[in-house]
């Protein structure tokens, strides 16, 4: 069973949700293979699809990440304005995806499955709460994401352009 | 379920006010493409003119890290920071235009039912090839009559693009 299937598995459960740009009226430009792919937990679905405050925000910055937008990433946690970015130990593989110009700024965090595939398995998480928590939201990561999956993340190493396309590494 | 773009249209289009939430998704995705525009803009700039963020910072009277800030991330710029962060560059704002939202509509639901409709010839053409008097199987296997499709046969990209028009079916919205 491949880490697709899996995924496809938890989607079938309802562990694990894809994100569709469908709010965005010119969603249909783009072709599916054009796209990158978004998974998300139980819990960042049910926020995406509630009116709570920052949601409609969050789901246009999800949506420029399927309709493969080009963003800023960083390798490492320490660049402050990026869209994305890895924590360190870059081993770990454990991303965070920031919402920026919010009050408070939110932060979600996961894992690569593939090239453009992303599992956002933690979130949203105000920014304020994430000081001196990374360990901990890291680990509670790695925890859940073992839960789903029986794949560690097969893509590592610093080439950008094996995570993602049409990104910009700063 | 995901919102689908005619769900948008019926809450624009009904006499009751519009979401905050369909305000706050529409008013980030301005930002969004008003970001793209500006960042594309000043990436030609650098390329053309060798134009940097400290120079453009010095040029508008503003700070290198907030340029920084402005063309790494979107946000909710001002009327005034745009004009200044073009001029900066040395360059001009096109005219914008406008499109009402019901083409879009009507523009992605033309679209899927295109696809549709060509996925279903699609899937004929290939029944017709596997269930009809001419399989290519039995006639691989019997060697005679010679098949019709033989000297046309189904290519590689006609399978490819089939898989692609349902690949973009099955990803729009309302899609299985």
């Amino acid at each position: 069973m491949s880490i697709l299937d899996e995924i496809k598995t938890r989607c079938n459960v309802g562990n694990l949700f894809i994100v569709e740009p469908s709010k965005d009226i010119r969603a249909h430009r783009v072709a599916a293979s054009e796209r990158r792919t978004l998974y998300v937990s139980h819990e960042i679905h049910q926020f995406l699809e509630s009116d709570r405050p920052l949601a409609g925000e969050t789901q246009n910055d999800f949506n420029d990440f399927i309709l493969n937008q080009e963003f800023d990433v960083a390798l490492h946690l320490d660049h402050q304005f990026c869209f994305m970015a890895r924590l360190d130990a870059p081993s770990e593989e454990v991303w965070e995806i920031r919402v920026y110009d919010t009050e408070p700024q939110l932060r979600f965090f996961g894992r690569f499955a593939k090239r453009n595939i992303f599992v956002a398995l933690i979130g949203p998480v105000p920014r304020w709460k994430m000081i001196g928590r990374y360990e901990r939201i890291k680990r509670q990561c790695i925890a859940e994401w073992r839960a789903l999956f029986s794949y560690n993340p097969i893509i590592k190493g610093d080439d950008i352009h094996a995570y993602l396309s049409n990104v910009y590494l700063v | 379920m995901p919102t689908s773009p005619t769900s948008i249209l019926s809450e624009i289009e009904i006499s009751k006010p519009i979401s905050k939430k369909t305000r706050a998704f529409y008013r980030r995705r301005l930002q969004s493409r008003i970001h793209r525009l500006i960042r594309k803009a000043f990436r030609e700039q650098r390329e053309k003119a060798g134009l940097t963020q400290k120079q453009l910072a010095d040029r508008i009277q503003s700070r290198a890290e907030q340029i920084n800030r402005w063309l790494n991330v979107p946000s909710n710029l001002t009327l005034d920071t745009i004009s200044d962060l073009l001029l900066g560059m040395a360059v001009d704002l096109d005219d914008p235009s406008t499109t009402p939202i019901v083409d879009l509509v009507a523009e992605e639901e033309e679209q899927r039912s295109d696809i549709a409709a060509q996925t279903d010839t699609h899937i004929k053409d290939v029944s017709a090839v596997l269930d009809g008097p001419h399989n290519p199987i039995d006639v691989q296997l019997n060697s005679s009559p010679k098949p019709s499709l033989a000297s046309e046969p189904l290519s590689f990209e006609s399978f490819a693009g089939h898989a692609r028009m349902m690949q973009d079916l099955q990803a729009a919205p309302g899609g299985s």
